[in-house]
């Protein structure tokens, strides 16, 4: 053992991270050895120890924790998607592998992101993140098993059997869960709301209401493996946006290539959008009305899945009207290549929705839709979101794998018929007259002649 | 602020000003008004100030110096080797001085306030021996 791990006062110093320790270490030891020799110590008091773990420990829980637990989380949802969808290979000890990334750890990993990045942002304190990640966590595995007891109730009720073990715990499980949840959502909203000149009959018991609350709620959600991932997602994009440490500055140059919009993309807007409504309000007829009248459609089931064919393709112009509108400040791949994928996106539902309602027929169209909506997420999100060049395609490619796995079999077709409401949308908000080119001040002529 | 303010209209009011400064921030900021001082100091006069009510931790100590450099109120302002030991010294910024001010003027309003009240209900004020504030 060296001599400095033998240390009691250098040994406290462990606890933190590696830069911090390079920083302050040595004035940290030095005011440690002040104080002790004043009181005439020659080590350390428990409570001095027990400070330094606790901030030590705290200010390890930073953005770049944050990010990788993030990241880790979306990656372990995901995979645990495709086991599932993929029938989890048919091995019996898969199921409960599973179950325990997706009910356990990615909810864990999630809420570490989550509080990782307030530390980091000094929201709350070191020692009350490190608290309140123990004790959210204790609170997630707690709901965990509830949800594992609720299930071994059902199948013992069906089986006639007694409810006993795991499955006679419910109630008290729930309860328990219930209460550290809300004392650690209690304990961080108070530290948020600590900033403010709230007086504490105020920020107390509002900060207890909300963990009362928003307990249950977030333990329920939490331990949905999709809910997890996009709050893993969320917790990336502000980890990476704190890492970056800097803001977006509009250029001149970007902000005049931003409001340009040409009379000719104007009219284009218009066109398109007008026959992207049209087009989509026949779809919505057709699906909800065809049946009765067409020739084609053999049923309501067919109508529906032909009238959202017919909804998908309505939704192609709009996307060209949408290319036209969006700002074109990060370059115009960044634009027409997301939107490229999801007009492919969109077609391999269409053609998907053209065999429904055999899914087996759908099945791989929808899984290519899938695919290129991933591909969409990923390319829209790289050029826009901060930070070094590696992380920004590690995050964005996590997000896209993410969509892909999670909602990109369903975003598409729930969207479908939406289609005419956002053709109105993006009528009124591209073909607005008041967005002019901004050219540079220049002096007016007229004014001298007029003096 | 205005005594008929609703309650509603106080809590903007607190969002609104200034985060209030916690405890060991203020003594902090406190102990660094009259003069520049290294860790040990700023703990001992912490604790001479506040009459033995705020005792801070040294990982305390520097996880809010840490806080108060970042948010301007404070600066390192060199260091030294003392008998073999590093010392950091602290001195409070322009920010940091404005910082107290604002919060020392906050307390005095509420001090007024409330021996209005107490005034108010044939309560006599009468300041406990001992006390800082």
């Amino acid at each position: 053992m060296s001599r400095a791990v033998q240390d009691p006062f250098q040994r406290l110093l462990r606890w933190y991270p590696r830069r911090w320790r390079q920083a302050n270490g040595e004035v940290f030891v030095g005011t440690l050895r002040d104080q002790a020799e004043h009181e005439h110590r020659a080590a350390p008091t428990a409570g001095d120890s027990l400070s330094a773990v606790v901030n030590g420990i705290g200010l390890r829980l930073d953005a770049r924790v944050a990010l990788w637990s993030a990241l880790v989380a979306i990656g372990l949802g995901a995979c645990s998607w495709l086991a599932l969808l993929n029938g989890l290979g048919g091995a019996p000890w898969a199921a409960n592998v599973v179950g325990i990334v997706t009910v356990g750890v990615v909810p864990a990993l999630a809420v570490v992101a989550m509080i990782a990045v307030m530390r980091d942002r000094g929201w709350v304190t070191a020692p009350r993140a490190l608290i309140t990640i123990l004790a959210l966590v204790t609170s997630l595995a707690l709901a965990a098993l509830a949800k594992l007891s609720w299930a071994q109730g059902f199948r013992l009720a069906d089986q006639n059997l007694p409810q006993t073990g795991l499955a006679d715990a419910w109630g008290q499980l729930f309860v328990v869960a219930w209460v550290v949840g809300a004392a650690a959502i209690a304990l961080l909203v108070d530290g948020l709301l600590h900033r403010t000149r709230w007086p504490w009959f105020a920020r107390m018991p509002l900060a207890a209401l909300v963990g009362i609350l928003a307990a249950p709620a977030a333990g329920v959600a939490l331990i949905n493996p999709t809910m997890a991932v996009v709050v893993a997602g969320f917790a990336a994009l502000m980890a990476l946006s704190t890492l970056s440490g800097r803001r977006v500055r509009r250029s001149p140059a970007a902000t005049r290539t931003r409001e340009a919009r040409s009379s000719d993309d104007r009219t284009a807007v218009r066109w398109l959008t007008g026959l992207s409504a049209i087009v989509g309000m026949f779809g919505v007829a057709y699906a909800l009305t065809g049946a009765a009248w067409s020739a084609g459609a053999a049923d309501g089931t067919v109508a529906m899945g032909q009238g959202i064919t017919i909804l998908l393709a309505a939704a192609i112009p709009l996307l060209t009207a949408v290319a036209l509108t969006v700002s074109r400040r990060h370059g115009r791949a960044a634009v027409s290549g997301p939107i490229g994928l999801v007009i492919l996106e969109v077609t391999a539902v269409a053609v998907a929705y053209v065999s429904a309602p055999a899914w087996d027929d759908m099945a791989p169209w929808m899984a290519v839709s899938a695919i290129f909506g991933g591909g969409a997420v990923a390319w829209w999100a790289i050029p826009r979101i901060r930070g070094p060049l590696g992380l920004r395609v590690a995050v964005g490619v996590a997000l896209g794998v993410g969509y892909a796995v999670l909602f990109g079999t369903t975003t598409i077709p729930l969207l479908a018929f939406t289609v005419p409401v956002f053709a109105v949308v993006v009528a009124l908000v591209g073909t607005r007259s008041s967005r002019k080119l901004i050219a540079p001040t220049a002096p007016d002529p007229t004014a001298a002649l007029s003096a | 602020m205005n005594k008929h303010m609703g309650i509603l209209q106080g809590l903007e009011y607190g969002v609104r000003m200034p985060a209030a400064l916690n405890q060991p921030s203020f003594w902090i900021l406190t102990a660094l008004a009259s003069r520049r001082r290294h860790g040990y100091e700023i703990l001992r006069e912490t604790a001479e100030a506040s009459q033995g009510s705020v005792s801070l931790k040294v990982a305390t100590l520097y996880a809010a110096l840490e806080r108060l450099e970042a948010d301007g109120l404070i600066a390192a302002d060199g260091e030294e080797i003392v008998a073999g030991r590093a010392r950091r010294y602290f001195v409070i910024t322009d920010d940091g001085a404005s910082r107290l001010s604002a919060e020392v003027e906050q307390m005095e309003r509420s001090a007024r306030a409330a021996r209005t009240q107490l005034a108010l209900h044939k309560f006599a004020f009468t300041p406990v021996e001992g006390i800082a504030w």
